[in-house]
């Protein structure tokens, strides 16, 4: 018969009854030297994670805070995976700094500042890049050291279940790794696009987009999803023209709300970026000077050529399962790729989990890390939680589009009656004072009850201010709590407000 | 369900449930007491009840970590409770028997190895975080009698104990929200009048509305658990890479044979291939969500007899309250058949599509059935609607 061991009492040594002031870090040993009984004979791990990005990190670090002897595998050379390395840290230092460089450039003069002489300095800007990376990549070799995570510096590939062996990167002898539990963190790549090869000079995935030498003076981007967008917002803020080919009739991907796509084409096409949506591209051609690109439009298959310096291919990623030996153990993927797994992550071997961008869910780091959690415990106490229904999503052009939730059209597919609250940023005073007017805030809520089922903003700062929304959602507010509750003035969150009082009742302001 | 995982998480984790319970400002001598209740725990996420089988030590007994401190019955296993650090058993509340107690409920009461059980304080019965619906048979009473007032909401899980004077036994451990102080107010309400249906037992806008009689009585619950299916990560419709679908004939439609009763639901499918929503490696369910929007946007007017309400509505010449039904699709692995669907063709027809009509997943793997059930009275409509979707998905990338 199945046993379950409880490990968890109420005695157990997390809590911080005896000492009231116990730092986190207190805890941790405490709790460590409490597991040694199950920590097993030296040499075996209790936890082998594949894979340091947002996912395997986090999940390592998690592991080793409960108690278990847990060793992370990386091939990169540096923790932190797609993210830290050449997704969401470099992509936003790129574009703060393009967009303060734009600022300056055609701006602030309104603002009654005058700036002569204003240039560009690429390598500087991808410096500063740089910098960034290396400081918080380097933080998470801290942060593994300081909890006792052991680094392996390698190319993982399971060659049973409760084997890893690892070919480090510096070319020395491979290694086995025997261990009690795997989990699987290794992330996504970008899909390339047939007929065009990726060289990372002319033909970009957005790892060389994040990286190029000198501004390009025309780029197409094939995508107009985030990646494609915030790296096409990048240098046509730097002076390059830039054209984004989507074969959709909206840009953003259907995760986005339709009235916040519209609005985002809008305000960046305002901004200089062109748009062909409802567009496929049908072959390209890298082999003279720029790139050639034939396309046709889906709606009367009209075609024409695009010529450029670079194309951007941001059609999407895919898992990255190269070299990780699947097939030693038999897990299986479906037919895009993904590691197949249940509720709690395992594959059909129960002691193997998988987590982040290599299994089902949105690709987003915070979801990764989320499950890299919620991994850890179950390995640990048998039970974990993550609230798919409350994880936020963020574009950070300028400006940023956030939202939380169903969009519009998914509550309408549900058959839910619901209520729509907008309030737009030009009726709110600090936004007005910021000269930052474009944008609004959007409110669903089901119709009887007022529960907020979903919340879309485009506007300065949304990334920051969805958080409110989340919470919202995790709490299961009705827009009628948001509404009643202050909101300093004179702030954007007040548009957040207005939204939910024009949801349940009205808008003092609009 | 959703709400019972949350509460087994906060159970699996007494050190942190204590926190919170510390920042609730139950009772802020809480914090420093030397004992610590020993809650009947959850042994698995979906667990929510249990008996105790056996108690492996007596009450005073000291323990250490690995100990096997009871036994725990289920309606699925049996399953033994180790600690996971020294201690000694200070109480025990609730005795082994056939009785069937509540995940949640105070079993005992655990004191640190270096305690004097002698002096100890035994802290109060801490607050509940189990869902309400969950109707308890009731733990054993810490002391005082419990003081159910109303009969007809379910039974309290678990009262406050009498010892914390300066708080009377509450139904619903939490403080209104923002939205909610107006309508308890107008409505002469207490929050302990109300039955949540939010995360973890919350009353939330809709619980209020509902039992004041202003919205459906069970609107608020139903959306609840609509909205518990979003808080899973969607592990429906996977299909494994090299899976090769076997062609095998099963117990497939009698039904399209019989004539059935024009209200009586049945189901409408057809194969539809996702070839090319892959290919734009969009997130699949959006994609359907929107074509499924799409289809249900302008289609013929279902058979369905009107209620009473909506003919007394024509009649007066009011505005039509008569709302066309929507419907919703599942898809499902597809299994050949071999009758060819013809619903394609009636589309075209209507749309003047000369485009192949068939199916142009020449992949077969790409290939998913389509479903979706109707009174056979609409059937027509209902594959009006499948066709709607199927040129959305197949043909026409507008609309995904
Ligand atoms: C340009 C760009 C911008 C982005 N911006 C954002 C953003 O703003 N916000 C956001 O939430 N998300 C963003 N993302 C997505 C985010 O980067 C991913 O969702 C996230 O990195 C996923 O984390 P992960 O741990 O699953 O995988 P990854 O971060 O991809 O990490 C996997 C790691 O595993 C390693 N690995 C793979 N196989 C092996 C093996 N066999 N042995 C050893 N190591 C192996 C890889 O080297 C890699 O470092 C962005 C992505 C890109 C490309």
């Amino acid at each position: 018969m199945l046993k379950t061991i409880q490990r968890q009492t109420a005695s157990s040594v997390l809590r911080p009854l005896r000492s009231r002031f116990a730092s986190p870090s207190t805890f941790c040993i405490a709790d460590r030297q409490s597991w040694r009984s199950y920590s097993s004979e030296s040499g075996e791990h209790d936890v082998v994670v594949i894979g340091g990005g947002p996912g395997g990190y986090v999940a390592a670090i998690k592991a080793a805070q409960l108690g278990l002897k847990t060793a992370c595998v990386e091939k990169r050379g540096a923790l932190g995976g797609t993210c830290l390395n050449v997704g969401c840290i470099p992509s936003k230092s790129l574009l703060n700094n393009s967009h303060i460089y734009h600022q300056i450039k055609h701006d602030i003069k309104q603002r009654g500042i005058e700036v002569d002489n204003v240039r560009l300095n690429l390598e500087q800007m991808m410096a500063a890049k740089d910098k960034s990376v290396k400081s918080l990549t380097g933080g998470i070799e801290i942060l593994f050291k300081q909890n006792g995570v052991d680094y392996v510096k390698g190319t993982g590939t399971i060659t049973g279940e409760n084997e890893v062996k690892v070919k480090p990167i510096d070319g020395g002898e491979e290694v086995s790794l025997k261990t009690k539990n795997i989990i699987i963190a290794t992330g996504s790549e970008a899909t390339p696009f047939p007929g065009l090869e990726i060289d990372e000079k002319k033909v970009l995935t957005s790892t060389g987009a994040i990286a190029l030498t000198e501004v390009p003076k025309k780029m197409i981007v094939i995508g107009g999803g985030i990646i494609g967008l915030e790296m096409g917002s990048v240098w046509s803020r730097l002076g390059t023209e830039v054209t984004v080919v989507e074969f959709l009739d909206a840009i953003g991907g259907p995760g986005m709300d339709a009235d916040i796509a519209k609005t985002a084409q809008r305000i960046l096409g305002r901004q200089g970026i062109k748009f062909k949506t409802s567009h496929k591209v049908l072959s390209g051609d890298a082999s003279g000077e720029g790139v050639k690109l034939e396309i046709e439009s889906v709606k009367n298959q009209k075609q024409e050529t695009l010529e450029a310096d670079v194309v951007l291919v941001a059609i999407g990623r895919r898992p990255y399962t190269k070299d990780l030996g699947l097939e030693n153990v038999g897990i299986e993927t479906d037919e895009r790729g993904r590691i197949i797994i249940d509720q709690e992550y395992r594959t059909k071997h129960e002691n193997i989990r998988v987590i982040g961008d290599v299994t089902f869910g949105a690709m987003l780091a915070h979801k990764a890390e989320e499950e890299g959690i919620a991994a850890a415990e179950f390995i640990k106490k048998g039970y974990g939680h993550v609230n798919y229904g409350a994880i936020p999503s963020v574009m950070y052009t300028h400006p940023e589009a956030a939202w939380v939730g169903q969009t519009e059209q998914e509550v309408k597919a549900s058959g839910k009656e619901y209520v729509v609250g907008t309030f737009p940023f030009l009726a709110n005073s600090r936004a007005k004072t910021n000269l930052e007017t474009d944008g609004m805030v959007k409110f669903i809520a089901e119709k009887e009850t007022d529960r907020v089922l979903g919340i879309h903003i485009i506007g300065p700062n949304a990334g920051e201010m969805i958080a409110e929304g989340v919470l919202a959602i995790e709490y299961g507010a009705s827009s009628e709590d948001i509404a009643r509750t202050s909101h300093a003035h004179p702030t954007l969150s007040e548009a957040f407000k207005e939204a939910a009082m024009a949801t349940y009742d009205k808008a003092i302001h609009a | 369900m959703s709400s019972a995982l949350r509460s087994s998480k906060r159970l699996l984790r007494p050190g942190y449930s204590w926190r919170a319970v510390a920042a609730r400002g139950i009772s802020s001598t809480t914090r420093d007491l030397k004992a610590h209740n020993f809650n009947m725990p959850a042994l698995s996420p979906t667990m929510t009840e249990g008996t105790i089988a056996s108690w492996r030590i007596n009450e005073g007994d000291k323990f250490a970590a690995g100990d096997v401190i009871l036994e725990v019955e289920t309606d699925k296993a049996q399953m033994d409770v180790e600690a996971q650090d020294d201690g000694i058993l200070a109480k025990i509340f609730v005795q082994a028997s056939k009785d069937i107690v509540q995940v949640g409920t105070r079993i005992g009461v655990l004191a640190d190895i270096e305690d004097d059980i002698s002096t100890l304080e035994i802290p109060p019965e801490s607050p509940s975080i189990i869902p309400q619906e969950s109707s308890s048979s009731s733990p054993p009473p810490p002391s005082p009698p419990k003081q159910e007032s109303k009969p007809s909401p379910p039974p309290e899980p678990t009262p406050e104990p009498s010892n914390v004077d300066h708080h009377k036994p509450r139904k619903n451990p939490f403080i209104p929200t923002p939205g909610l102080i107006h309508l308890l107010h107008t409505n002469g309400l207490r929050m302990s009048d109300v039955n949540g249906t939010g995360p973890q037992g919350r009353v939330l806008k809709g619980d209020i509305l509902a039992h004041i009689g202003q919205i459906d009585k069970n609107k608020p619950k139903s959306l609840a658990n609509d909205i518990a299916k979003l808080a899973k990560l969607d592990l429906s419709n996977i299909t494994p890479k090299k899976a090769s679908p076997p062609p095998k004939k099963e117990e497939k439609e009698t039904k399209k044979e019989k004539k059935p009763n024009p209200l009586e639901a049945i189901e409408i499918s057809i194969p539809i291939s996702l070839a090319k929503i892959d290919a734009t490696q969009r997130p699949l369910e959006a994609s359907i969500a929107r074509a499924v929007e799409f289809a249900n946007s302008a289609l013929p007017p279902s058979k369905i007899p009107a209620t009473p309400a909506e003919l007394f509505d024509e009649i007066l010449g009011l505005p039509s309250s008569r709302r066309e039904p929507k419907y919703s699709v599942r898809a499902s692995e597809y299994k050949p058949v071999p009758a060819a669907p013809v619903v394609a063709d009636l589309f075209d027809e209507i749309i003047g599509i000369t485009k192949p009509k068939s199916t142009i997943g020449q992949d077969p793997s790409a290939l998913r059935e389509f479903k979706v059930k109707v009174p056979a009275i609409d059937r027509d409509r209902a594959e009006f609607f499948l066709a709607k979707v199927k040129h959305s998905l197949e043909q026409d990338e507008r609309a995904v």
